[in-house]
């Protein structure tokens, strides 16, 4: 029988050799501490075997912890495969499936032994067929990571958008070449990406008809621009040419004035005159200020009052005027006009019978709000006692009255009626905004 | 015998002092002119005129063609437009319906006298009729 002691594994000097060492010493403290039998003769073979024996068995309670150690690791590694975020499987080269996680497993809705030893195109949509092979083919023919997009499709029914990524690596022996492949889910990715490509249409779409439209709208409007511009150099025209025509007709009654003797009838001429030149002056003023309707009630009065004093400057009655900025429309402009007319050749025939270079005449206009007044006042004889506008044998202040009553819809005060005082006073109220909101046509 | 009546509704006072003239001339009594038509239906009912002469284009709420239309209703008196647009657009105006009697402006005082005188005689016509 050979020395037990040489039977045990030679001390090395390395890390095993070591442990070996150790477990011998404690199993001899051990078996000391027993009390066990002398160490000669056959007292020392006993100890020899026994303590052979605590090693052997404390052997076996090393080799037990590092067996539960290694399943314990096992299964971490196991749980971590089988339960990746991603379905992950390896590849045989010809495509069949050797094996595949729980997660893969779940993806498929399937059994695990409906998928190993199986093709994987079986689980591709037909369609993919030819992109799949193709990506197994670059796997193995570059050994580098790999991917694709393929449609998958589940043994229930159904299918989903997956990405596959996948690299080759060596197995067992030499050209025994497998492949790892991840397969990722991106049915939502893909639905979003469907949704988001789809608003992107639509939002596009939307925009070109926006476009469209705009570049529509934009031709109305150029169109329109066109025509207003157009309408408005006719009404120009219009303004200019009624203008014209006025001055046409003031003319003829000037030339024919010249084979009239009776100054009573040149008068009368000259009354008409002027009373087509206040309606001209409306139209001159809209055709120069290039408005098409309307005019500043200011600028008119100022202009007629003074072009009608000039006529009489020979009478040297003064003018003074207060008048505010009032824009008015022709329907209105044109009855004051000639209101202003009237009063202001009644001043000169009857107002200043004595010194008329002592004569004032002086104009005020305000407005507050739609109303309007215009005041005339003279520093003259005054109106007679009793004075009825309405009686009047004189036409001008007949067509005051019936211009303010019935054109302006306005109202006509007189002072100095009652008696003959110094000074008349004659003041028009009117609203503009009822005499322009005309009705009907 | 009576002298006949005319109501002239015209808001251009000067284009109505002409009418007046006008009728004044031909022996007619003249109602005073109104400008609108709601003076027009208040001096139609106050005067009862034999004729209304009536401007389409009035100030005020009423237009010529409303006016119209409740003086004929209300005091069976004939009307006649006036107008410087054409008889058409005035006929849409007025509504298309019943009598419709219309003189171009500016005025002629022969195709006015006409004129008058023709919706006279056809009134006067109907009248004998329904006696």
């Amino acid at each position: 029988m050979k020395d037990l002691k040489n039977r045990r594994p030679r001390a090395k000097k390395d890390k095993a050799g070591t442990a070996f060492a150790m477990l011998r010493s404690k199993a001899e403290r051990q078996v000391k501490a027993e009390g066990g039998p002398e160490a000669c003769g056959k007292g020392r073979i006993l100890h020899e075997l026994r303590t052979h024996q605590v090693e052997l068995e404390m052997q076996n309670v090393e080799l037990r912890k590092s067996e539960e150690q290694l399943l314990e690791s096992r299964r971490k590694f196991a749980d971590l495969y089988e339960y990746a975020p991603v379905g992950y499987l390896t590849l045989g080269e010809t495509g069949l499936v050797l094996n595949i996680n729980k997660t893969g497993v779940m993806l498929l809705r399937t059994r695990r032994d409906l998928v190993e030893r199986r093709p994987l195109s079986s689980f591709i949509h037909r369609k993919d067929w030819p992109e799949f092979y193709e990506h197994l083919k670059s796997v193995f023919a570059r050994g580098t990571k790999q991917t694709c997009e393929i449609a998958m499709k589940r043994p229930v029914g159904g299918e989903f958008a997956a990405h596959l990524e996948s690299i080759a690596f060596e197995a067992g022996g030499p050209r025994r070449a497998n492949a790892l492949v991840a397969i990722i889910d991106i049915t939502e990715k893909k639905k979003m990406e469907k949704e988001l490509k789809q608003l992107l249409e639509e939002r596009t779409a939307r925009l070109k008809n926006f476009e469209d439209k705009n570049t529509e709208l934009r031709g109305v409007m150029f169109k329109l621009s066109e025509a207003v511009k157009e309408k408005n150099a006719l009404l120009q025209e219009l303004n200019h040419r009624t203008k014209n025509n006025m001055n046409v007709i003031s003319s003829l009654m000037a030339v024919q004035m010249k084979s009239i003797q009776d100054p009573g009838m040149r008068q009368i001429f000259k009354e008409s005159q002027n009373r087509i030149q206040s309606m001209a002056l409306v139209h001159e003023m809209l055709y120069q200020t290039k408005e098409l309707s309307e005019i500043d009630l200011k600028s008119y009065l100022d202009r007629l009052a003074r072009h009608l004093l000039a006529g009489y400057r020979e009478k040297g009655i003064g003018l003074e005027l207060d008048l505010d900025p009032v824009p008015v429309s022709l329907y209105v402009a044109t009855p004051l006009g000639l209101i202003i007319n009237e009063l202001l050749s009644n001043a000169v025939k009857h107002a200043f019978p004595e010194d008329s270079k002592q004569g004032i005449v002086k104009l005020t206009l305000k407005k507050e709000g739609p109303y309007v007044r215009l005041s005339y006042e003279d520093n003259g004889i005054g109106l007679p006692k009793g004075f009825q506008i309405k009686d009047g044998s004189s036409l001008g202040l007949k067509l005051v009255d019936g211009l303010v009553i019935n054109q302006l819809l306005g109202t006509l005060e007189l002072d100095g009626i009652r008696r003959r005082r110094k000074g008349t006073r004659i003041t028009v109220s009117f609203n503009k905004e009822r005499i322009e909101g005309k009705n009907g046509q | 015998m009576k002298k006949r009546k005319a109501l002239i509704v015209e808001d251009e006072y000067i284009g109505a002092l002409g009418l007046v003239d006008m009728f004044e001339l031909w022996d007619w009594d003249v109602c005073p002119i109104a400008s609108t038509g709601e003076k027009a239906l208040e001096i139609a009912e106050r005067e009862k005129p034999d004729i209304v002469l009536m401007d389409v284009s009035l100030h005020g709420s009423l237009s010529g063609a409303d006016a119209a239309r409740l003086i004929r209703q209300r005091f069976g008196i004939p009307v006649v437009f006036m107008s410087g647009y054409s008889e058409d657009e005035v006929r849409q105006l007025a509504g298309g319906k019943g009598e419709f009697h219309f003189i171009g402006k500016p005025l002629d005082p022969e195709m006015v006298k006409e004129a008058i005188e023709n919706v006279l005689a056809r009134k006067k016509r109907s009248r004998n009729l329904k006696n």
